[in-house]
């Protein structure tokens, strides 16, 4: 005859064999999961790339652009310039510059006036002409019109400090040939100190503390995978037998050794499955070489980058299913409760919608519910960085707690009254 | 050997359903308590399972209390509830695998009371695809893993063909030969007729009934 403690492995180890006879049913019910979700993060990126290549601004630049340091400053101004994703500057004649605008290929033009840059060389600010339509009075058109303002004075600044270096050079008989090159340099090192808009400003993205937007929607997305995945074990974890229970207990295993034994296999089975499912989409993944835009490239190291943070947030949302499956009876009952629960908490920490249109208090509660902690654990660990005390604690917490709950409900389900 | 329950009590959500319950049984006994559905014949026996905690009362195997001391009741109980509490997804041989170690399986499989049960024919079989008869005797054989001297035994030939239900009653007659202990609810007139001693239980009171073949006069007791 086994020991308690033998015959709790012993449980667990059957219960574990249980859920592993679901493999087939499983993966299918994973790889669909999976597919949707990827749908869906798919769709989120496309569209993100479809609207900023949208709201990409066309500036034409027109009117004397022959001046080579001139020409230099401009290609400073698109090449080294952060917005070089978002704004462009083709040069064209103010006719063509006049055509395009009309039939709304470029938002406007500006036009550099003859002799402006002899004016420069003297010293004087000459006018840049920006044209554009009348009621532009969007936020865009006002970043044009500054940026404009901002580049003609920093343009004028950088030539009179060009033009006033070559003519002292000249005057001491360096040629013009010898002077060019630095000269030019000069002139980009300048405008590219000026405009450089890490200097000037920062960027806040919506992601969550520390991870990049993508990761972030990213996290979200792969934290509401992982809550409805309890849906695959449908089938064993709802088959709940109540006179297999007394007569475990009976037999040594009490409900607390029972809920850990069960608990300790539906981990194991949830962790072998996403093992398979990260080794499927990693394989996927580094075979069709998919990619998204800005950087993110779903690569099989991307794949795995992510699969590494995930053991903690399979602890947590395992707590959460097993407690769902133990507190609901039937499969339809089951299945409904999973699906319903990721989907709340989801939406209520962020994971389907961004946080920041919830108000304050709900964001707050979000941090402390299950998904806000497994999203930004997920969020912060697959950006590098090591993941903050909250989410752990939080987690933790949670793992206590729906464990402890679990444990008192079989236990009631052990000795609460029945027929006989 | 004697096994000896004095005063038993327990209650549901303040309904009583054990009312000072007192019975005794001595070696090589196998005692009958019987009653209708819902009397408390099966609180009964978890509470000496040690499944439930009863409210009041003593248990005690020669003497020594077995009440709340688990590993005691381990050790001297074992315990088939109502129905086939196994693994239905797994074989016979894995359920086996929960209570028995390899070495004992094989050996109680060879000679001993799986061998009188008749599970070696189907040990490899997943169990939802057995039998009724065949998962009860399966289910029996789970419980006395470890040849414990006292059997509790829930309507153990509840909804079984003869033949199965002679398989049981044999492994029972060969456990009160040998010494043991069995205590069984029942409503079955073959279990009841094996047994040396009769209770009935009705609201929660259990009381002595001497059984001497007249089903008719059991029926007009309960």
């Amino acid at each position: 005859m086994r020991t308690r403690g033998r015959k709790t492995a012993v449980y667990s180890l059957l219960t574990a064999k249980r859920y592993f006879r679901l493999i087939p049913f499983s993966l299918v019910i994973t790889i669909l999961l999976a597919a949707v979700l990827g749908v869906v993060l798919s769709n989120v990126f496309g569209e993100r790339e479809g609207a900023e290549e949208n709201r990409m601004v066309s500036i034409a630049v027109a009117g004397d652009v022959n001046d080579s340091y001139l020409k230099v400053a401009l290609e400073a101004v698109k090449e080294y310039d952060m917005t070089r994703y978002s704004m462009s500057f083709p040069i064209m004649t103010e006719e063509e510059a006049k055509e395009q605008f009309k039939n709304s290929k470029i938002t406007g033009y500006i036009v550099i006036p003859e002799g402006y840059m002899k004016a420069a060389r003297a010293g004087t600010v000459g006018t840049i002409n920006f044209v554009t339509t009348s009621g532009a009075q969007s936020l865009s058109s006002r970043y044009v019109a500054e940026m404009i303002r901002t580049i003609s004075e920093m343009v004028v600044a950088s030539q009179k400090a060009t033009y006033g270096y070559e003519g002292f050079a000249l005057d001491r008989g360096v040629t013009f040939e010898e002077l060019k090159p630095a000269a030019q340099m000069g002139v980009v090192k300048f405008i590219n100190a000026l405009v450089n808009r890490d200097l000037l400003f920062s960027v806040n993205e919506t992601g969550v503390s520390g991870a990049s937007t993508d990761d972030s929607i990213v996290a979200g997305i792969l934290t509401v995978f992982l809550f409805l995945w309890g849906i695959t074990c449908c089938t064993v974890a709802t088959r709940k037998d109540g006179r297999l229970f007394r007569s475990l207990s009976a037999n040594g295993v009490g409900a607390a050794r029972q809920t850990l034994a069960e608990y300790a296999a539906y981990l194991l089975f949830f962790l072998a499955s996403v093992a398979v499912i990260t080794a499927l989409v990693a394989a996927a993944f580094s075979i069709f070489n998919f990619s998204l835009h800005g950087g993110i490239a779903l690569t099989g190291k991307e794949a795995l980058r992510f699969a590494l943070c995930l053991p903690f947030p399979i602890l947590v949302a395992s707590s959460v299913q097993f407690f769902i499956y133990e507190a609901t009876s039937g499969i339809t009952g089951g299945v409904l409760a999973q699906f319903l629960t990721a989907m709340l908490l989801g939406l209520a920490t962020g994971c389907l919608y961004p946080p920041y249109f919830f108000p304050k208090t709900v964001q707050k509660i979000g941090e402390f519910l299950p998904t806000g902690a497994v999203r930004r654990f997920i969020g912060e660990s697959s950006s590098g960085k090591s993941p903050s005390a909250t989410p752990i604690i939080v987690g933790v917490c949670c793992v206590v707690l729906f464990t402890a709950l679990s444990i008192i409900i079989r236990r009631a389900k052990i000795t609460g009254e029945r027929e006989g | 050997m004697i096994l000896e329950v004095r005063s038993l009590k327990k209650s549901f959500r303040g309904k009583k359903v054990l009312r000072d319950v007192s019975f005794s049984a001595g070696s090589g006994s196998v005692v009958g308590i019987l009653g209708e559905n819902g009397s408390g014949k099966s609180t009964l026996l978890s509470i000496l399972a040690g499944v439930l905690a009863a409210d009041g009362g003593t248990c005690t195997l020669d003497g020594e209390d077995i009440l709340g001391v688990r590993s005691a009741v381990r050790r001297s109980i074992g315990y088939a509830p109502q129905g086939t509490p196994l693994l239905e997804e797994l074989t016979a041989r894995d359920n086996l695998l929960l209570h028995y170690d390899r070495a004992e399986m094989e050996k109680e499989l060879k000679d001993g009371v799986l061998a009188t049960l008749g599970i070696d024919g189907f040990l490899k079989t997943t169990v939802s695809k057995l039998s009724g008869g065949m998962k009860k005797r399966l289910s029996v054989g789970c419980s006395v893993a470890g040849r414990p001297p006292v059997l509790l035994l829930d309507e153990p030939c509840a909804a079984l063909d003869l033949s199965c239900k002679a398989n049981i009653l044999d492994f029972i007659d060969a456990h009160r030969k040998g010494g043991g202990i069995a205590v069984l609810t029942s409503h079955d007139q073959t279990e009841i007729a094996i047994c040396d001693k009769w209770y009935i239980m009705k609201d929660g009171v259990l009381r002595e009934y001497v059984y001497d073949g007249d089903i008719g006069k059991l029926v007009s007791e309960l």
